[in-house]
């Protein structure tokens, strides 16, 4: 495929490095070849490649800030969406375009699909390098067609059969979120009718305090390939997720059942330390990771592709737009 | 004892501030509001009691501590680390 991708005169295609196919690497042929343009003249091309490959890196194409970054999203995949059913911290930089995640830079994010937990995610997603850092501050990938092949039938099957539980509680103190910030109103009415057609339960603990359970699939089937995906939050939500020391003190302030964020079995049976550990492993063995270059556009087929974000020093900017949501009632698993 | 490990969580809040790049505060001192301010995340808040409880090698008892009002300040971290240390 590279080598038909070689043929146009418009652009050349790379790999990011000898040993992975992920991401792509789209450069221009021509000076001033804006990203674009690069769209509209080559979008069945570069949806081929985003099929197969599941992620391109657009590198030294010119793009004129955050306002042509959503314009190039929404010309080629529709309305960009919002972000709601939040996981991270996220500003909103303008219009539907936001920051990839105020978490604090010292702190790694894990690998997870974008918004899987919800009812809906986006298909896309895209970021935009506008800082890089001084050090690290990588967006690594995994593909997650291997993740699902890499991991233990064992280890796979009871996540396939029962499903995973997300457990959320927002309880307005310094840990966690508020339910406002998750659900973008100040108003319960409208938070409880978006749980509502989301498939998501709620109970309200107190006044301002409520918990939140909602199941969904561990897997799916790629709507356009059929390919099998690992396709969840299950570890980066775990509370065998958090460095060991820290977690040891926060079940000293929060019993297990009131924790922030925690995943279960479908069924709620717990899910134990060894098999995260295990799901950890799976990611990390099937990661690729690059540095940002400013200017530097990436493209996710997001069901295809785990992202996460590696501590860094120094400013970073990284936006991201969303886009083609699907629902997880679309899908087969 | 107590100027000791106030001086100690001065210097790993303003370390951490510094690595934010949000940067210490002109003013910053041990009455400086941390949390009800938001000048420091609340993971930090974990790292720092896994902090304390390894400077001062004694558990800490969070059961039934309140955040906001109890360690919203140096020297009120510190006060709750003497009452609680179990």
């Amino acid at each position: 495929m590279i080598s038909e991708l070689n043929k146009n005169t418009d652009f050349s295609a790379s790999f990011i490095n000898d040993q992975s196919v992920l991401p792509l690497v789209i450069t221009p042929n021509k000076e001033n070849l804006s990203l674009r343009d690069l769209f509209g003249l080559h979008k069945d091309i570069i949806d081929k490649s985003l099929l197969k490959y599941g992620g391109v890196l657009f590198r030294g194409f010119k793009l004129d800030g955050v306002d042509e970054f959503q314009s190039m999203v929404e010309e080629s995949y529709g309305n960009a969406l919002d972000y709601n059913d939040r996981a991270t911290q996220r500003s909103r930089v303008k219009g539907k375009v936001f920051t990839a995640t105020d978490y604090p830079p010292d702190q790694e994010i894990l690998l997870h699909n974008e918004s899987s937990f919800a009812a809906k995610f986006p298909r896309k997603i895209f970021f935009y390098s506008i800082e890089t850092a001084d050090q690290g501050g990588e967006t690594p990938l995994a593909d997650v067609r291997k993740v699902y092949n890499h991991l233990e039938p064992s280890i796979r099957k009871p996540f396939e059969d029962k499903g995973v539980l997300y457990v959320r509680n927002f309880t307005g103190g310094p840990f966690g979120f508020k339910w406002q910030e998750v659900y973008q109103t100040d108003d319960k009415s409208e938070m409880e009718k978006f749980c509502s057609e989301s498939d998501i339960e709620f109970e309200w603990t107190s006044e301002d305090k409520v918990k939140t359970w909602q199941k969904r699939p561990a897997t799916a089937k790629h709507p356009d390939t059929g390919e099998s995906l690992w396709i969840n939050h299950a570890t980066v939500l775990n509370v065998f997720a958090i460095e060991p020391k820290l977690r040891k003190m926060m079940l000293k302030f929060f019993k297990e059942k009131d924790l922030p964020n925690n995943t279960f079995y479908g069924d709620g049976e717990s899910i134990d330390e060894e098999t995260i550990l295990k799901l950890k492993k799976a990611y990390d063995d099937k990661t690729v990771s690059f540095l940002w270059e400013k200017g530097d556009v990436l493209m996710l087929d997001n069901m295809m592709v785990a992202h996460g974000r590696r501590p860094f020093s120094g400013t970073r900017k990284v936006v991201v737009a969303m886009a083609g949501p699907i629902a997880w009632k679309e899908l087969q698993n | 004892m107590s100027d000791i490990l106030k001086a100690q969580i001065a210097e790993f809040i303003t370390g951490k501030l510094k690595d934010s790049g949000k940067g210490v505060p002109e003013n910053f001192d041990n009455t400086t509001p941390l949390i009800t301010s938001g000048l420091i995340e609340s993971l930090y808040l974990l790292e720092l009691a896994v902090f304390i409880e390894e400077e001062t090698g004694t558990p800490l008892d969070l059961t039934t501590v309140d955040f906001t009002k109890e360690w919203d300040t140096i020297d009120g971290i510190v006060n709750f680390t003497h009452s609680h240390s179990k």
